[in-house]
């Protein structure tokens, strides 16, 4: 991360740790000692490897530092660190962790009580489960020791190490239950198998045990505050104190300490993103925003990718798909993403964006193993976290005693169970206590493989989604009037007013709509926000809003929106809209309003567009069975029947075709009374087709209205298709407009 | 074999490191001690039940009631030793402050998430994350009902004492209501309101980065066309009489003098540490919760010239403080609340209720008001702490 780095993150930031420790020794060191100023030049050389990331060629030259300059302790401390860094806490590294640890040993043996050798020293120790418990002797000595020298930036890091192992000591106690009955412990394979065995568990069968932990989580608080005290911008006593506080939910003090933490390291990219976080969650959304954008801003594309990685909320195999994409194509599908996903553009800011870096900072500062070498957003707890947020109930167990298994890597661990009761989704942790890792559990990386296709990722927990209503929208395209070039486009949105003011108690308030028009590019061409008036306690509502939009030719993404800020509820609509030439030269027709009520308006002259009529458009297209369906439609581009005569003649079809029906073994009859009813002549059991000719006279008009009403008379419920076809009797030229339409029993 | 397991198990004592200190030092029978001798009475009697029954050749080498016994006593010491241990050290990390004090008080569940709460007109109301509730301010607390109900991210409550007016401040603007009737709620001002004051008939709010005053008439709010700009955000507003307006913002405390009508103007402030969270005054004293900064008293007698008198920052955040029969209480979240008294110069930590909860607000009248955000609970505490 960019600004002053606090604590080596991994190798990248060695080169600080090491000038840092060598800074006494390096009066001591003659200038004339040859061995050692060559020393010092392969330890300079190493360290410019690190940085390449060659850790390779880094290890080689410290290690031939300290054999050509064996009293060098800043040679024996940078070959123990590397060496350190580079090792696992598994069997595997045993024998590098012991050369790690000679060479750190040594380091202190010629440098004694140099605080940041035995931070190192200690944080090996952290490695080794056998030596883990002596690691706190060594910290504590640490720390007596940057108090010595009165070097506040180890006290520091000390004192955030210290803080770190009682945290993780609360962490392994943390939402712990106690199992009542007969069962020794939680059974991963009941819970994997039996989808009511982990609710029963956790609501029947345990009950949690209160305020386990708390000593250690009191020690953790008091040590991470007392670092903060001797250094504020250090970023590992910040981290821990603000995983603390995020944890127990204290969101007061989280924004009151990332806030801290943001002021006395102002370089921090880290800093920023955990004070996005905070501000999140405590409804501060443009602040967080802001600081997210600072905490992005500030890091390497390296250091940002993890953040802006998408593939967590992606199903698997568009991960893959994802990870394969150059750079700027990976830009642009980001960017694609969270413009679609994006759940409300009349608030000026992204609140799933915003969840979901929320979700990686908090991934990042409660689920990391640096002793792992593991970032929050890496483990199977972080990626989960990611993709379906904070879970309603956590629960652990303490590990079986009585567990007899073939895998002694499954002994003595600890099990952690997220449930999230409104989707009845669990998972299933386990690990080593205290040291802050766990993996999903037997079969259940393959269950979260399943869920996560079903569903890659849910923003529930955001207040705007657990509110947020749908708008229908019906399109209609027309020509304008006159020269003007393209098409209008009217958006007729069912908002549904009265839902959403449903239970507020307020008099009156405001109701924000707007109306956003893309193309395929993603680049807007309508923005359009309004705001209005409404009166909370009226019964009637008037939920019809209708938008007109100038288009050129092409296709485009829509959204309808609207809000009420106080009450925090909101409706959407969106959908894709293929926008034609309705200004050629040829005969062509509008498209077809659906509405619930279409009539002339009474100005006493010939109709000359949908300006003289009053259209009660219906933005569903979805209707009672005894409702009458209304149609408007234009006519462009009508020949006059003969030269020099203003009267054109065409023919309209509907047809009316049965899509889907919700009781099929009615369809014949009822289709049929249909048929009755407009005196229209039937094909077959699912379809009849109106028929009509007309003549209109072109007089003063560059369009003919054509409107119509249908009686359904009971038709059942069900989908069906409606055609309206007209031809130009002159011409013979063919124009044609389909809509799905909706027949329902009740409408609510 | 008794005197040798005892032995044993004394030793053990005796070896073991005295961590009991602290809890010992304010006046508590270190546990540790007790849970050890309790253990090794275990022990004991284990070994006198393994003695009188014929066990003595199935245990291999350690079968000798002589060796039960001292293993038996020397674990069951330990193991005492380790839970008392554990037990001290919770206890003096509890009460590092203070020692404990129990505050009898009566209860009332409420139904919301809570966040805030406010006193008058006989009424606490209780601000969450669904409007406001309404209780009783009379022992029995009981349960008035709810208002402003469906409105979100409220900020404040403010309400008129003599006119049982309710305002809600709000993340969109700020709201009347009436709160003996049952009705719908009016906004006053269109813009993000952090903190409210109500005084008899006037009415000050931090909205939109400004703060207005203005005076209730009727069913609304005739504000003044003069406002204050801020520069800093609000996060709570006290009247201290007709004519005094104190705001306090982030880290400073500041004075405006509203006289009649006219325009507020700044008169004195005085800077804090800490980012300030509440509020609470009286003729000559503000008491500020400064949340990680701890609590300040500062003499306010003249509002040109407010200066601090005293600060406590022991706790590890203070969210709210209220000034009840002659004490300080400070609500510190889950440590509690603290009790602090208060000699004109020194603030004193003189007890502390753990039992209270995640101790979030207060508000004190005839009875002090406690807000448990955790279990969802106003208390309602009756007699000082003895």
């Amino acid at each position: 991360m960019k600004g002053p780095p606090r604590r080596p993150a991994l190798l990248g930031t060695a080169l600080l740790a090491l000038a840092a420790a060598a800074a006494p020794l390096a009066a001591q060191a003659s200038a004339s000692d040859s061995a050692t100023a060559e020393a010092r030049r392969l330890l300079a050389q190493a360290n410019g490897a690190v940085e390449r990331g060659d850790t390779a060629s880094a290890v080689a030259d410290a290690e031939h530092a300290t054999e050509i300059a064996p009293d060098l302790a800043e040679a024996h401390f940078l070959f123990g660190l590397l060496l350190a860094r580079t090792s696992s806490s598994g069997l595997g590294d045993f024998s590098r962790r012991h050369d790690a640890s000679a060479e750190l040993d040594e380091a202190l043996r010629l440098d004694a009580d140099n605080p940041r050798f035995l931070i190192e020293v200690a944080r090996l120790r952290l490695k080794a489960p056998i030596l883990r418990l002596g690691a706190e002797r060594l910290f504590r000595r640490a720390l007596a020791a940057a108090h010595a020298r009165g070097d506040p930036e180890a006290a520091a890091e000390v004192g955030a190490e210290i803080g770190n192992i009682y945290f993780r000591r609360y962490q392994a106690l943390a939402h712990r239950r106690m199992i009542l009955g007969t069962m020794q412990t939680f059974d991963w394979e009941s819970a994997m198998r039996d989808p009511h065995y982990t609710k029963d568990l956790l609501l029947d069968y345990s009950t949690p045990v209160a305020d386990l932990g708390e000593t250690d989580h009191d020690k953790a608080e008091l040590d991470f505050r007392q670092a903060i005290k001797e250094d504020s911008a250090s970023e590992d006593a910040n981290a821990g104190l603000l995983a603390l506080l995020a944890e127990a939910g204290r969101d007061e003090e989280y924004v009151d300490a990332a806030e801290n933490f943001a002021r006395a390291a102002p370089g921090s990219a880290r800093a920023q993103l955990y004070l996005g976080l905070g501000l999140w969650r405590a409804h501060r959304n443009a602040e967080a925003d802001t600081a997210f954008r600072r905490a992005l801003a500030g890091l390497t594309p390296a250091e940002r990718r993890p953040l802006e990685d998408l593939s967590t909320v992606l199903r698997a195999q568009d991960a893959v798909a994802y990870q394969q994409l150059p750079d700027s194509a990976r830009h642009d599908y980001e960017r694609a993403y969270w413009w679609l996903t994006e759940p409300l553009r009349l608030t000026s800011e992204d609140e799933y964006r915003l969840e979901h870096l929320a979700r990686v900072a908090y991934a990042d500062l409660l689920f990391s193993a640096p002793d792992l070498r593991l970032r929050g957003w890496q483990t199977d707890r972080g990626q989960l976290y990611i993709r379906y947020g904070p879970p309603t109930i956590v629960a652990t167990f303490a590990p079986d005693p009585n567990q007899r298994g073939s895998d002694p890597g499954e002994q003595g661990m600890m099990t952690t169970v997220w449930y999230y009761p409104d989707r009845n989704l669990r998972f299933v942790f386990f690990g080593p206590p205290t040291y802050n890792y766990e993996r999903l559990a037997g079969d259940f990386g393959s269950y979260a493989e399943n869920v996560r296709y079903g569903e890659p990722v849910t923003y529930d927990n955001v207040p705007l989604a657990k509110t947020m209503d749908s708008i229908p929208v019906q399109t209609a395209e027309f020509r304008p009037q006159g020269d003007t070039a393209g098409t209008d486009v009217l958006f007729f949105a069912g908002v549904p007013v009265r839902d959403m003011l449903k239970g507020v108690e307020l008099r009156q308030g405001e109701l924000v709509t707007g109306v956003f028009v893309s193309d395929m590019n993603l680049r807007d061409r309508v923005t359009r926000r309004d705001s209005e008036a409404v009166r909370f306690a009226a019964d009637d509502q008037f939920e019809r809003r209708t938008s007109v939009a100038r288009l050129d030719t092409g296709s485009y993404v829509y959204r309808f929106e609207a809000m009420v800020p106080e009450a925090e509820r909101a409706a959407r609509g969106t959908g894709r809209v293929t926008v034609d030439n309705l200004r050629g030269s040829g005969f062509a027709i509008s498209d077809v309003v659906v509405a619930d009520r279409v009539a002339p308006r009474d100005s006493g002259g010939v109709p000359r567009g949908r300006g003289d009529f009053f259209i009660a458009p219906n933005p569903a297209m979805k209707f009672r069975r005894t409702d009458q369906v209304h149609l408007y439609a234009e006519l462009y581009g009508l020949a006059p029947r003969k030269a020099g005569e203003d009267v054109a003649q065409f023919q309209v079809w509907v047809r009316l075709r049965v899509d889907s029906l919700a009781r099929r073994s009615v369809t014949a009859r009822i289709v049929g009374g249909v048929l009755d009813a407009i005196g229209a002549s039937a094909k077959g059991d699912d379809e009849l087709t109106l028929s009509y000719v007309s003549q209109e006279s072109l007089t003063g008009r560059d369009r003919v209205p054509l409107y119509l009403a249908l009686d359904l008379a009971g038709a059942p419920a069900g989908r069906y298709d409606l055609t309206v076809t007209v031809k130009d009797l002159t011409t013979g030229q063919f124009a044609s407009r389909h809509r799905g339409i909706e027949i329902a029993e009740r409408i609510p | 074999m008794t005197r040798t397991a005892l032995r044993v198990a004394l030793a053990g004592l005796v070896a073991l490191p005295g961590a009991a200190r602290p809890a010992a030092a304010q006046g508590r029978m270190p546990h540790q001690f007790i849970f050890a001798l309790g253990g090794a009475a275990l022990g004991l009697g284990a070994t006198a039940l393994y003695s009188g029954r014929n066990y003595s050749r199935s245990l291999g080498w350690c079968s000798s009631v002589t060796c039960v016994g001292i293993w038996t006593t020397s674990l069951g010491t330990l193991l005492g030793y380790l839970i008392g241990h554990e037990q001290d050290e919770k206890y003096s990390l509890r009460y590092r402050l203070a020692p404990p004090v129990e505050l009898a008080n009566r209860s009332r569940n409420l139904r919301t998430r809570a966040t805030g709460l406010d006193l008058g007109a006989g009424i606490v109301a209780v601000s969450g994350d669904d409007g406001v509730e309404l209780v009783s301010a009379q022992p029995r607390l009981d349960y008035l009902g709810q208002r402003a109900r469906g409105l979100r991210d409220i900020l404040d409550v403010g309400v008129r004492p003599d006119t049982a007016r309710l305002l809600i401040g709000t993340g969109t603007g700020l709201y009347l209501y009436d709160v003996a009737a049952d009705s719908a709620g009016l906004r006053t001002l269109a813009s993000a309101t952090g903190a409210v004051a109500v005084r008899e008939g006037r009415v000050a709010a931090a909205a939109g980065g400004a703060i207005h005053v203005g005076r209730l008439v009727g069913d609304s709010v005739a504000w003044a066309s003069d406002t204050v700009v801020l520069t800093r955000r609000v996060t709570d507003l006290k009247w201290q009489n007709d004519s005094v307006l104190w705001a306090l913002a982030e880290t400073r405390l500041t004075a405006y003098v509203v006289a009649g009508d006219s325009a507020a103007h700044e008169v004195g402030a005085v800077d804090l540490t800490g980012l300030s969270r509440r509020l609470t005054i009286t003729d000559s004293l503000a008491v500020i919760a400064a949340g990680a900064g701890g609590v300040f008293v500062v003499h306010v007698a003249d509002p040109a010239l407010p200066r601090i008198v005293s600060h406590w920052d022991k706790a590890r955040y203070v969210y709210d403080v209220a000034l009840w029969q002659g004490r300080i209480y400070a609500a510190a979240g889950p440590e509690g609340m603290y009790v602090l008294s208060f000699d004109g110069e020194h603030l004193q930590p003189i007890g502390v209720a753990r039992d209270m909860g995640f101790v979030a607000a207060l508000a004190a009248g005839d009875a002090l008001y406690v807000l448990d955000r955790t279990g969802g609970v106003l208390r309602r505490i009756e007699a000082a702490t003895p």
